[in-house]
């Protein structure tokens, strides 16, 4: 059956090994993407797709791996903690006009508090710029280790932000990242896990790490002791009981 | 940082794409729908496709990438754990194995295709072949090797 105008399943089929080499010339590859962006349905093409994408991505493992220069990994945290400071500049604002007006003792105070003030902001950026930049390594880290999975977490109401785990077996390490979360929510952000009928129990608090509204927990092997949980639940609820009406957010892990 | 170099022949160009990939996903993390794949499967598609995109670009200016290529070993934020090593040598080995396998021409495609970035016009255009014996090559050639990696897991 054909779902484009331009190219039939089978013919994207043919052509999902080229598409997932990325050796198409323009044309054939927005043929593909616009076959695929259809609607449908489509006959095997998501599935052959998939099959040519792993097997590409595979083949990396022939290449010999390489170190890069030293500078590299401080350069990508420098990019990643690399946030918007506007929001402390705003705050120093009316302090400088109060300067301005009450004259010089006056002026002394606020040049003290300010001081304060900004060593405050200081610390708390680069507490949180810290955060961040750990946050990122551990991820990435995780991310690029073998047998990693990612589990994407489905939205139960709208708005309500985006969330994944980052899960590796074979380290019993897990980590969870969020972001778009509603400001209401989040700082009762929490993760639940459910074993079938059973009542979902509390897994880790989520907190923010950034100032781009990246959220995070790191599980560790929480979750895989003593068992796996079979559903996870992200709500804005307290520790001691989760509300279903507080559910944001949910994920399968089987 | 290997597939980049591999394609782009330049260490500088290589580590701007490692920089790009990881930012990328690091920004994409928690949008990443991995379904059946692994993670460390998307971070390769998005560092080889950014290699390939800046490749295409440089030769679209007349531009000529490369550069002295050493120092192997392996690149990672954090340092793999010896088992992870062994895992991945035992990965490569296979990969190098299945690729072995192959019928002379359709490794060849294989090669000019992941490893050194030309599209299926292009390695027509190098190799003399017509434009549709190389897409069947490709077809061919994915397909043998899904086969021979899945008989290498099992």
């Amino acid at each position: 059956m054909t779902v484009s105008d331009e190219m039939t399943c089978e013919e994207f089929r043919e052509t999902a090994p080229a598409y997932a080499l990325a050796v198409l010339d323009e044309v054939e590859r927005t043929a593909c993407t616009r076959h695929l962006a259809h609607s449908g349905p489509h006959r095997g093409c998501e599935e052959a797709l998939e099959e040519a994408r792993q097997v590409t991505a595979r083949l990396s493992a022939a290449v010999p791996a390489r170190r890069p220069s030293p500078g590299l990994w401080r350069a990508i945290e420098a990019r990643i903690a690399d946030v918007p400071t506007g929001a402390v500049d705003r705050r120093r604002r009316p302090r400088e006009r109060v300067r301005e007006i009450a004259g010089w003792v006056v002026a002394a105070v606020v040049i003290g508090l300010s001081l304060v003030s900004t060593l405050a902001d200081r610390g708390r950026r680069a507490a949180a710029v810290d955060g961040h930049r750990s946050t990122a390594r551990e991820a990435i880290g995780l991310m690029t280790a073998p047998g990693t999975r990612v589990v994407a977490f489905i939205p139960r109401k709208t708005g309500v932000g985006r969330a994944t785990l980052i899960v590796n077996r074979v380290q019993h390490r897990a980590l969870l990242l969020a972001d778009q979360i509603p400001p209401e929510a989040a700082p009762r952000l929490r993760l639940w896990g459910a074993r079938g009928p059973n009542v979902p129990i509390p897994l880790a608090a989520v907190s923010f790490v950034a100032a781009d509204g990246i959220a995070a927990a790191d599980l560790g092997s929480s979750l895989f002791e003593p068992a796996p949980p079979d559903q996870l639940v992200l709500s804005a609820d307290g520790p001691d009981a989760m509300s279903p009406g507080d559910v944001l957010l949910t994920a399968e892990t089987r | 940082m290997a597939i980049a170099l591999r394609i782009l022949r330049s260490v500088e160009e290589a580590e701007d794409v490692v920089q790009e990939t990881f930012l990328e996903v690091w920004r994409r993390s928690a949008q990443f729908d991995d379904g059946r794949g692994g993670a460390l499967a998307w971070i390769v598609t998005i560092a080889r496709s950014r290699a390939i995109d800046r490749l295409r670009s440089s030769r679209a200016a007349g531009r000529v990438l490369g550069g002295v290529v050493e120092n192997q070993d392996l690149m990672r934020p954090v340092l793999p754990s010896p088992a992870d090593r062994i895992e991945e040598r035992r990965d490569g080995a296979r990969v190098a194995t299945a690729l072995a396998a192959l019928p002379a021409a359709q490794r060849e495609t294989i090669e000019l295709s992941y490893f050194e970035g030309l599209s299926q016009s292009e390695i027509s255009a190098k190799t003399g072949t017509p434009l549709g014996t190389v897409k069947m090559r490709v077809k061919l050639a994915i397909d043998k090797l899904a086969g021979l990696l899945k008989e290498g897991a099992e």
